[in-house]
């Protein structure tokens, strides 16, 4: 086995994915890691387009197979998706070590759904406080270990990965809080506090400035000194929302 | 702008029960069937199947009985933090209901219902205390 990868063998299970990520005519799906072709094979029958990746070019005799809606790219993801290539939709089996990076890197992508085989464990940590600013997890299953070729080691899952619309868009004020915090790491607290609750108040088309921002934070006994950390974010934007909804 | 204008207009827009978070959640999962306490069930159950607990017709062997016969059809059994805490903390609006605060029974009919079944959590609000669980066959 290369590259922590387990090659699906359950053809059920490949159809389950593909409809999982609602796949149309209409969409361009990229698919992460193609192996032999065998997930590849059953999105082509759905998709308009797929734009596959695969970094192992040993695996090209399997690919050269596919139908011709199938464009295969022998390279890094990180590369072919810094080249601003489109797609709508992600269809993947994930080698376990790319999980988070990429649900990282994906943050700033363009894309509707993704549908992933991924370890059980990282479908729990996509609902933790960060990634639950981005998107919205959905588990479709667990899957037989059996199913994989090697077996898996560990519990691993189909899940559905939606988008989330922009906080301020959604009237999401703790989502914004916990976003433009996340995002403004080095910042001091009362300086994002500030500029984050002006931000919402000209969402509404209403205007504050910022010593009424200041006001509104000064009355919360934070301990606004020290950058914030990542584990403190969470209550520090739950704890504003509720002062804020008294 | 006063400060009072301040607070008043910024209340306005912070006031959402939690269990429309579940709600929204819960729209992304067909076939489903959905155990919930009686305090969510004007939320949940209009767009979803749902055994209510807490609720005059409940009736523990059958949901029981439900959950048995919808893992057998390999449907999705799901249960709400709320269904297993009933009727002890839950939402009236934004906060607790006062009554469901103090705790008087060892053990209550949720509970009772998942201690034959394995739970995986599916999704959390920690702030809220809410969770979903999938029920799992044995």
């Amino acid at each position: 086995m290369k590259l922590d990868q387990y090659f699906l063998n359950n053809k059920e299970v490949a159809k389950k994915l593909v409809e999982a990520a609602e796949t149309k005519k209409k969409d361009v799906v990229l698919e992460i890691g193609a192996g032999r072709g065998f997930i590849t094979e059953e999105i082509a029958k759905k998709a308009g387009k797929v734009i596959a990746v695969e970094i192992d070019e040993s695996f090209k005799r399997d690919l050269k197979k596919l139908p011709k809606n199938v464009d295969v790219y022998f390279d890094d993801i990180n590369r072919v998706l810094d080249e601003k290539i489109k797609f709508n939709k992600i269809i993947s089996n994930l080698p376990s070590s790319l999980a988070e990076p990429l649900a990282k890197r994906f943050i700033n992508e363009n894309f509707e759904v993704m549908a992933l085989l991924l370890p059980l464990k990282f479908f729990h940590k996509l609902n933790d406080p960060f990634f639950s600013v981005y998107y919205d997890s959905f588990l479709i299953g667990k899957l037989e270990k059996e199913s994989f070729s090697p077996p898996t080691r560990t519990s691993w899952a189909m899940v559905k990965i939606i988008r989330k619309k922009e906080p301020l868009f959604e009237k999401d004020w703790e989502r914004y809080l916990r976003k433009y915090l996340y995002e403004h790491p080095s910042a001091k607290l009362k300086n994002s506090l500030m500029e984050a609750i002006v931000r919402i108040y000209q969402s509404k088309g209403k205007a504050l400035t910022k010593n009424q921002a200041r006001e509104i934070i000064s009355s919360l006994n934070l301990s606004l000194e020290e950058p914030v950390s990542a584990q403190d974010i969470p209550s520090v934007s739950q704890k504003i929302v509720q002062h804020l909804s008294n | 702008m006063a400060r009072g204008d301040v607070w008043e207009n910024f209340s306005y827009h912070f006031n959402d029960t939690p269990y429309n978070k579940e709600k929204d959640y819960l729209k992304h999962y067909d076939d489903k069937i959905l155990i919930v306490s009686n305090f969510e069930e004007p939320y949940l159950c209009a767009e979803n199947k749902c055994l209510v607990l807490n609720s005059p017709q409940a009736d523990s062997d059958n949901t029981l009985k439900e959950i048995k016969s919808s893992l057998e059809r390999n449907e999705k059994v799901m249960i709400t933090a709320q269904a297993i805490s009933a009727p002890y903390n839950q939402y009236d609006g934004m906060r607790y209901h006062l009554l469901s605060k103090k705790r008087n029974y060892p053990k209550t009919e949720g509970e009772k219902i998942i201690s034959n079944y394995k739970l995986e959590l599916i999704k959390q609000w920690p702030e809220e205390n809410l969770k979903i669980y999938f029920i799992e066959k044995d």
